[in-house]
């Protein structure tokens, strides 16, 4: 059998003549068509090469992110998530999981373990969101999954559907075990962070300790790859913040195992690559926001003097805050005059509801952005921007049936305080 | 503006939340801004400045403090935003020393200085038509004031429709069994004829003139509108409350039997299951002034006397279960909302805090033994059930316009 190219997880041969043309014509697809093709593909009860042409879209469903039904695959492997890549991006020494790997391996789990039937039935219907299936289905479906995988055995076609060599499977296997015993624990520690808590360090050292544990019964390399894999997890499911780093480096460095540590330090890398790769600069203001500041905070942690401080990745570190910081001031001047204030200078008896709750669903996804942005650069750029909106959105030549809608405007983007004095109100006072 | 941490500290003052009269609790107030969501507003007192302060336990009410410019005082009650026990008070004008409040909230609290009696505690009534006209100004958005032209316009239908059922309550309890055509088969005009005829039968036979009697027989059914009457109870604003209350706590039940050793989930668990026993033991004492006021209304003629010399009779009982619900209106709203969105947890978190106290005065109007509502706090009582999830102040300000549009 011939052998992947060495280093890197080939593409599965099912990048056909035919899939390619498809995949071209897709490039220029709308959105809508996308969805539709999503859809169809989700109803197919065998995707075969189908999978490869959600691939080539995989960017754009990562802004559009249609509605997916839950299947017991995509519920097994959700825990994965930040870790999984595609073929392409995978190398063998990286921290993630081919994309390719997972259908043949949830087929495998379905075809082996007694409980994925009456489990897949569970789900029949559900979406993934719903926490309900979260805590009824995936926890023991977590469960079944890490025990299976610990042991199980390389399916005999699995170089032919995947792409990959026979070693690669123990390594995924063994890695996709010991993360998803820990799944729950993950998800349960994310809903707790989401809820304002602080990042609960003792159960984060806890968790990452009893994979290292687990990492010391796996193959040479297995178990340092699944701590960095878990560290990956951690720093996409929490906010990447001076203390989740630290509580990182403090579980493994205490470990007499180097490969671990650098495995650890490979997470950090693993997620700036991720912010080259995947930086949003379009799509929708609010995911692009959320963006930016997830990318705002790992590098103020990684740019902090203490511990977490990393001197050699400084130049890199630099160089994304500026594209991030660029990248925000752009969208952020575009958005706020092509889409707030020429619509509001429109604004009249005619406009709808639906046409001012748009404005103010926009004006508040660029808000965020604004924050953020400071946080990457200089204010100067949104002060001055916000002062010609200001000026326009105050202006007396506007619609006097719209005045309260353009004060509400103001309002979202400067504050109550400027925003008072158009509809007769003033601050309260003694 | 004040707006360092010192001043802050003078202005802002940290109280136990266990108040003994639901004025000192203060009125719920549909509040937007972010920092003040799940705050109360009541009038400031002559005494020591604070109705809460703690040396004024067991005094009685002397009446209301105006500032030193001669308004209305009124003081807002905010929940202790650790979602620990406790409340801060301040001063509605000195707000500013601790947030920007939105416009609708500017708006909302300036008809109550302005526009309500100063000699008069502030009532849930008067801070639902407040919040409403600041709603109908389009300060909360355009949704919200949707809301509040439907709210204006359901209210109207309900006061005919109120009226209306007394009036057939009224006759069929004065006239001959019998008298044709039967009361509820009457048109508008027939009804009211033949009603005032009643109530002038019942003047002459009390000896008390007529424009007394119809005088409290419209008072009447203008009180009633809000908790409903006969036919037109099933659209009422309160019984709907009441409704959602209901809902809210068969829906939290199930989730306070969580399966042990899932830490997170089972704290919010823990949560579910005492909003939820909150929610009906206030049920259970809210209806109790109401099956009050069916007994009364039984016989209209009896209670219409004794308003004679009890003007405030019905409107003190129908307030009784407006207060007692106080509050819950928006905790339903929140929980439906949150169910909408999938953010089960994180509203548990945020109601959980917002539980209303029930003040010792409740004793009184229902009779309950003494330490009884102390009791029911106690069980209720969030303990460190802390919410500060990362949500950014315009978010939070969107989320509560969008309960103003939910609004009842």
């Amino acid at each position: 059998m011939a052998q992947p190219e060495e280093g890197r997880g080939a593409t599965p041969a099912i990048a056909q003549t035919g899939v390619k043309e498809l995949r071209r014509d897709l490039a220029d697809a709308r959105d809508e068509q996308i969805v539709q093709i999503v859809s169809l593909v989700d109803a197919m009860a065998v995707r075969g090469s189908a999978d490869a042409l959600l691939d080539a879209l995989r960017p754009r469903l990562m802004v559009l992110r249609p509605p997916r039904p839950a299947t017991l695959g995509r519920l097994l492997f959700q825990p994965l998530d930040p870790v999984i890549l595609l073929p392409q991006r995978w190398r063998r020494d990286s921290l993630g999981v081919p994309r390719t790997a997972l259908g043949p391996l949830g087929v495998q789990f379905s075809q082996s373990v007694g409980a994925a039937a009456e489990l897949s039935r569970a789900i029949q219907g559900q979406s993934l969101t719903d926490r309900a299936v979260v805590v009824g289905v995936a926890v023991p479906l977590w469960r079944h999954g890490a025990a299976f995988f610990a042991t199980s055995d390389m399916p005999e076609d699995w170089t032919k559907l995947t792409g990959l060599a026979g070693a690669d499977y123990v390594t995924i296997a063994r890695s996709i075990s010991v993360l998803l015993g820990e799944a729950f624990e993950v998800e349960a520690i994310s809903q707790h962070v989401s809820l304002g808590n602080q990042v609960p360090i003792a159960q984060i050292k806890a968790c990452i300790g009893r994979v290292a544990d687990a990492a010391l019964s796996l193959p040479p390399g297995t178990g340092a790859r699944a701590v960095g894999m878990l560290a990956v997890i951690l720093l996409a499911r929490l906010p990447p913040s001076v203390e989740l780093i630290g509580a990182i480096s403090d579980a493994v460095s205490g470990r007499n195992d180097r490969g671990v540590i650098q495995a650890s330090e490979q997470a950090i890398d693993f997620a700036l690559d991720s912010i080259e790769i995947d930086m949003k600069f379009v799509g929708d203001v609010s995911e692009v926001a959320a963006e930016q500041l997830r990318v705002a905070m790992l590098l103020d942690a990684l740019e902090t003097p203490g511990p977490t401080l990393r001197p050699s990745l400084k130049p890199r570190a630099e160089k994304l805050r500026r594209q991030a910081d660029a990248a925000c001031r752009a969208r952020f001047e575009t958005d706020l005059v092509e889409r707030i204030v020429r619509p509001a200078e429109a604004l009249g008896p005619d406009t709808t509801d639906e046409q001012v709750q748009s404005l103010e669903h926009l004006a508040r996804d660029l808000r965020r952005l604004e924050t953020t942005g400071r946080r990457l650069g200089g204010a100067e750029h949104y002060e001055r921007c916000l002062r010609k909106a200001m000026e326009s959105l105050t202006a007396p030549s506007g619609d006097a049936s719209c005045l309260v809608d353009r004060a509400r405007l103001v309002e979202i983007l400067l504050g109550s305080d400027r925003a008072m004095a158009l509809v007769g109100l003033s601050h309260p006072m003694k | 503006m004040p707006n360092t941490s010192s001043a802050n500290s003078k202005l802002l003052k940290f109280q136990p939340n266990t108040p003994r009269s639901f004025l000192e609790r203060g009125v719920a107030a549909p509040f937007t801004t972010a920092l003040l969501s799940g705050a109360r507003l009541r009038r400031l007192t002559r005494i020591a400045g604070s109705l809460n302060d703690r040396e004024v336990k067991g005094e009685p009410l002397q009446g209301f403090a105006t500032l030193e410019n001669g308004r209305p005082g009124i003081e807002v009650v905010v929940p202790n935003p650790s979602g620990a026990r406790g409340v801060y008070v301040m001063l509605w004008s000195d707000v500013g020393a601790l947030c920007r409040p939105t416009m609708h909230d500017v708006a909302m609290c300036e008809r109550l200085v302005a526009r309500t009696n100063p000699m008069l505690p502030l009532t849930p009534l008067m801070v639902r038509k407040a919040a409403r006209d600041a709603a109908l100004r389009g300060l909360a958005g355009r949704l919200a004031a949707q809301a509040a032209r439907t709210a204006v316009e359901q209210e109207a239908l309900q006061a005919v429709a109120t009226r209306r059922a007394l009036f057939v309550a009224l006759l069929k309890q004065t006239e001959a069994p019998g008298t044709s055509p039967p009361a509820h088969l009457l048109s508008e005009a027939e009804l009211e004829a033949r009603g005032k005829a009643a109530l002038e039968m019942i003047a002459q036979r009390h000896g008390r003139k007529v424009q007394d009697i119809t005088g409290h027989f419209a008072a009447m059914a203008e009180v009633l509108v809000d908790i409903g009457f006969g036919e037109a109870k099933g659209s009422a604003r309160l019984p709907g409350v009441l409704s959602a209350m209901a809902m809210l706590r068969n829906e939290l039940l199930p989730l306070g039997k969580v399966s042990k050793g899932e830490s997170f989930i089972e704290a919010s668990g823990a949560s579910a299951l005492q909003i939820a026993t909150a929610a009906d033991a206030a049920i259970s004492m809210a209806v109790k002034p109401l099956a009050m006021i069916d007994l009364r209304l039984r016989s209209i003629e009896t209670l219409l006397g004794e308003m004679m010399t009890e003007p405030r009779l019905i409107q003190d009982l129908v307030e009784q279960p407006d207060w007692i619900a106080d509050g819950w209106a928006r905790i339903c709203d929140i929980w439906t909302l949150a169910v909408g969105q999938g953010s089960h947890a994180q509203a548990l978190a945020e109601i959980h805090a917002l539980v209303p106290v029930l003040p010792d005065e409740l004793e009184g109007w229902l009779g309950l033994a003494a330490g009884s509502t102390a009791e029911i706090n106690s069980r209720n009582a969030p303990v460190g059930t802390v919410w500060r999830a990362e949500v950014s102040n315009q978010d939070r300000v969107a989320r509560n316009e969008h309960l103003r549009a939910m609004a009842r």
